[in-house]
């Protein structure tokens, strides 16, 4: 049959891994391609086009070699240019930033549960995406969520378990929304491996953990605060956490507004911990007329996982917008290309999560002060918890005892400095917690005074007569 | 080809073994793409960890999100539905897809966004040293199981079918002409897609069954090729009677 | 100050819950401060759940009840749950269709029995004895007002509306009778 096409074929031997492959030599149904007769520095002795005017044309090696090694190109036509493809499409540029909103709810007082008040502030804070899959005592942001996403251009998904619900929220954040998920006990168990991958990649994104009585199943409906710890500690590797705790209706939602801020500002997760007494209660709250609102920087071209700053945070780019974006939990680069072997690179990206967090300690750290001036002994409280504890300090000061109290708004990363300064102006700081002391033992770290634990862990709010028997007696009967 | 498709499409050559069924599934990926046409600058493309996970992070000119063991599907979920304007295609392997995050497949064939699901099945855990998988042939030889393996298989193709996928495919690498057309057509569908693509691994799979499988000759890959291709056959084929009970390969679409 | 503690108790599916959130919107109405603790396990129905409600002129800081002034028992579980606890300045309510008031009453608390599933049948909806209830808890306490709660319970659908109005008033009527005396 008479040959009116001619071929020519390259095999870049730089590619081609040799002997242990050699597939286009066995498939060659020509004999065009042999086995190789250098070896190369890489120790690989590559396959070699030995009778080029023997082929067809039939391609055969070109579509099955796993190194894109191969490339016919018929000489009888013009040659084969590659077209610019590895252009960068630019992103719409977004220096982000804070702005003014006007907010989602009417100005003024409203009555409704913690749960959807927090549901209510992400999407007074431009929350766009929820993922999420049912469990008490956080259903109802989820319900709620359900309902107002739609109403506000946003997506809503119900997905098959917590690991799925917390891949999804990230996911949508690389997409450019800003994402939440909430949860209870067992299920922000399951979100802790992707939790890690959201501070790898510094993915923001909002997780509410409504706490509820533990371990394991425990006690669905009943509060508690066993998850202080986890929230830092509970994904591996050891990174900086922002973690808010609301003590109010009106926190639930003013605190999920500052966590989106907070996951934006700072490209990291941010744990909302509230428990089943602030997420089931009811009570009135305060809507302002504005809302300020931070949004994370979208700039083309700059590396998406890199600064020049130590504790800096990157601008981070939407998919999509042809930036080619490389992000992985791996060990990355500034351009997130993986280093997995470099210490240099892993040390630098680790120094540099935790540093962004660390060094913006005095912007992150939230407090409230009560009868601080005389006071000669300060309570610490958190939560749902810290009610009990004002209204026991208010006994105990118609009883005379010069105490004061300090609420943590925010638990991580922990106010160490704060806590000290009180402890040494103070005789005693005392620490009612319903788990069994973990954020006693982190005060204790930190204070040079004795510190007390008033622990009740019997799945009800802390018991505000507990504390103030505590501050009157100076002692406290465990938790039965 | 070779030159233009490493040149529009992907950043680095792969790291993969010589001969690795894998970086032929990339190589007919890829040519699927040059001729759809598909724009990689509105493609983000899901993986998770493995060495089938490894094929577009950190390969392909594309957005690509290389995320958790088993939970590339619910990220993509993520991504597609809060921006649809994307193609979403997720890229993993065996034990990422069918046996970690089986979960997740299944449910998103329920769901049925129109997402794009390869599992390269070379039925085993290959980059953490060739343990069983979910895939992996009962009696046959792994790292985890020396006697053969006890368990029974998934199929695949009847798992998707199950859960609801109205298009589910089979190819194997050693038919890379309509492995291309089907992952043509995987992506040209306008729902949930999902293909089981049959890749080989010689090093892990291979070098244990050899000795079974009777792999021979100076090219072990290309002997599995050999195999593999004589264990399939098209599925009209088997439609009637399947008396040597070779393995299925095409496209099933749902009735709707 | 002002200040009221309603302690709400009965089994899931009478609507304790229901009737402590219009208990606490009607409060809102009439300018007051209210925070409502509720109280349940994980079984939708029949389980004993109750509802802890402050009413107060000022800022709530603790939520829940530890004094109740008006103690409502909806069930017998309920009712012997929450008896023992009760002192002798709590109003305790129980409708006296579904509670047998105990023989021995360690408690000193003051007892009105409230006939709610009657007065609520007559009203042409057996459901709503939780809001002849609640119109008993009215009576009980100058910080919660019954044009208020009639103003909360009209919203509905009409003709529910009617019959819940209808079941209030007569709860609060019958409770009236017996504080008077």
């Amino acid at each position: 049959m008479p040959r009116n096409k001619t071929f020519a074929v390259t095999l870049d031997q730089d590619l081609c891994k040799g002997s242990d492959c050699y597939i286009c030599v066995n498939a060659c149904p020509k004999g065009v391609l042999a086995e190789g007769e250098r070896i190369t520095s890489k120790g690989l002795r590559p396959a070699q086009v030995k009778d080029p005017d023997a082929c067809t044309g039939c391609r055969i090696c070109e579509t099955l070699c796993p190194d894109l090694a191969i490339t016919i190109s018929d000489t009888s036509q013009a040659a084969t240019t590659v077209p610019a493809v590895g252009r960068r499409q630019p992103a719409s540029p977004s220096s982000g930033g804070w702005t003014t909103s006007p907010g989602a709810l009417k100005p003024g007082p409203h009555y409704m549960m913690g749960d959807d008040a927090c549901a209510e502030g992400a999407i007074a804070a431009g929350c766009a995406f929820y993922a999420g899959y049912p469990i008490t005592p956080a259903s109802e942001i989820m319900l709620r969520m359900a309902t107002r996403l739609p109403e506000t251009g946003g997506v809503f998904v119900q997905m098959e378990d917590e690991i799925a619900s917390m891949a999804a929220v990230i996911g949508a954040s690389w997409s450019g929304l800003k994402g939440m998920t909430a949860t209870a006990g067992p299920g922000f168990s399951l979100m802790m491996e992707n939790i890690g991958y959201a501070c790898m990649t510094e993915t923001p994104c909002v997780v509410v953990d409504i706490q509820r009585a533990g371990p394991s199943t425990g006690q669905a409906s009943r509060p508690a605060s066993g998850d202080i710890m986890q929230a830092k500690w509970g994904t591996h590797g050891g990174v900086e956490i922002i973690a808010l705790v609301p003590w109010s209706v009106q926190e639930m939602y003013d605190l999920t507004i500052r966590a989106f801020n907070l996951s934006e500002r700072f490209r990291v997760p941010v744990i909302l911990l509230g428990d089943a007494i602030v997420g089931h209660l009811r009570e009135s709250f305060h809507v302002e007329e504005t809302v300020e609102l931070f949004d994370r920087a979208k700039v083309p071209g700059a590396p998406p996982f890199g600064t020049e700053e130590e504790a800096g945070v990157p601008p981070m780019p939407a998919f999509g917008q042809g930036e080619r974006l490389l992000i992985t939990g791996s060990t990355h680069n500034e351009f997130g290309i993986r280093k997995t072997a470099d210490p240099e690179v892993q040390q630098r990206l680790v120094r540099r999560l935790s540093r962004k967090i660390v060094a913006h300690l005095d912007e992150i750290t939230d407090y409230e002060l009560y009868y601080e001036d005389d006071a000669q002994r300060m309570v610490i409280a958190y939560g749902s918890t810290a009610r009990s504890a004002l209204w026991a300090v208010k006994r105990a000061r118609d009883h005379g005892e010069k105490v004061g109290m300090l609420r943590l708004k925010s638990i991580w990363p922990f106010p160490g400095e704060v806590i000290r300064q009180w402890g040494d102006a103070c005789q005693e700081l005392i620490v009612p917690e319903t788990n069994l002391g973990q954020v006693s033992q982190l005060v204790q770290q930190h204070a040079t005074t004795p510190v007390s634990l008033v622990s009740q862990t019997n799945g009800e709010i802390m018991d505000p007569r507990r504390v103030t028997d505590f501050l009157l007696d100076g002692r406290t009967k465990l938790a039965s | 080809m070779g030159r233009v498709l490493r040149e529009k499409y992907t950043r680095q050559p792969t790291p993969f073994c010589p001969g690795c069924g894998h970086g032929i599934f990339l190589n007919a990926f890829l040519h699927a793409v040059d001729e759809l046409g598909l724009d990689f600058d509105k493609t983000v493309f899901v993986s998770g960890i493995g060495c089938g996970a490894w094929v577009p992070s950190p390969h392909f000119q594309a957005d690509t999100l290389h995320v958790t063991h088993g939970r590339a599907v619910a990220f993509a979920t993520g991504v597609k539905t809060a921006n649809p304007d994307l193609n979403v295609i997720v890229i993993g392997g065996d034990g990422d897809i069918a046996t970690i995050g089986g979960n997740h497949l299944i449910h998103a064939a329920r769901r049925n966004l129109p997402l794009k699901v390869f599992c390269l099945n070379n039925f085993l855990y290959g980059m953490t040293g060739g343990q069983v998988s979910a895939t992996t042939p009962q009696g046959d030889i792994t790292s985890t199981t020396r006697q053969g393996n006890p368990e029974r298989p998934f199929d695949l193709v009847d798992l998707a079918r199950g859960a609801g996928a109205p298009y589910v495919a089979r190819f194997p690498v050693s038919q890379p002409r309509k492995l291309k057309r089907g992952i043509i057509n995987a992506l040209s569908f306008d729902q949930f897609a999902f293909m089981d693509v049959l890749s080989l691994c010689p090093t892990q799979y291979g070098r244990a069954n050899r000795a079974k499988r009777g792999y021979e000759g100076p090219s072990m890959i290309w002997s599995m090729l050999e195999h593999q291709k004589g264990t399939v056959a098209p599925r009209e084929k088997l439609d009637s009677e399947n008396p040597e009970g070779k393995i299925p390969i095409g496209e099933w679409y749902a009735e709707s | 100050m002002q200040k009221a503690e309603v302690l709400l108790a009965g089994l899931g599916g009478q609507g304790v819950q229901l009737a402590s959130d219009i208990l606490a919107e009607a409060c809102t109405l009439a300018g007051r401060r209210v925070s409502v603790l509720p109280s349940y396990g994980a079984e939708a129905r029949g389980t004993l759940i109750r509802a802890e409600l402050v009413i107060s002129d000022e800022e709530i800081i603790y939520p829940g009840v530890l004094e109740p002034d008006i103690f409502v028992g909806f069930s017998q579980e309920a009712y012997d749950y929450f008896l023992p606890a009760l002192t002798g300045d709590t109003a305790v309510f129980y409708d006296s269709a579904s509670v047998t008031p105990s023989a021995s009453e360690p408690s000193a608390a003051k007892q009105y029995p409230i006939a709610a599933m009657e007065v609520a049948a007559n009203a042409g909806n057996p459901k709503a004895a939780n809001m002849a209830m609640l119109g008993a808890v009215a009576a009980a306490s100058e910080l919660v007002p019954k044009d208020a709660l009639e103003k909360v319970l009209s919203r509905g659908p009409k003709e529910r509306a009617k019959t819940s109005v209808m079941a209030m008033g007569k709860g609060y009527e019958l409770a009236m009778q017996q504080l008077g005396t």
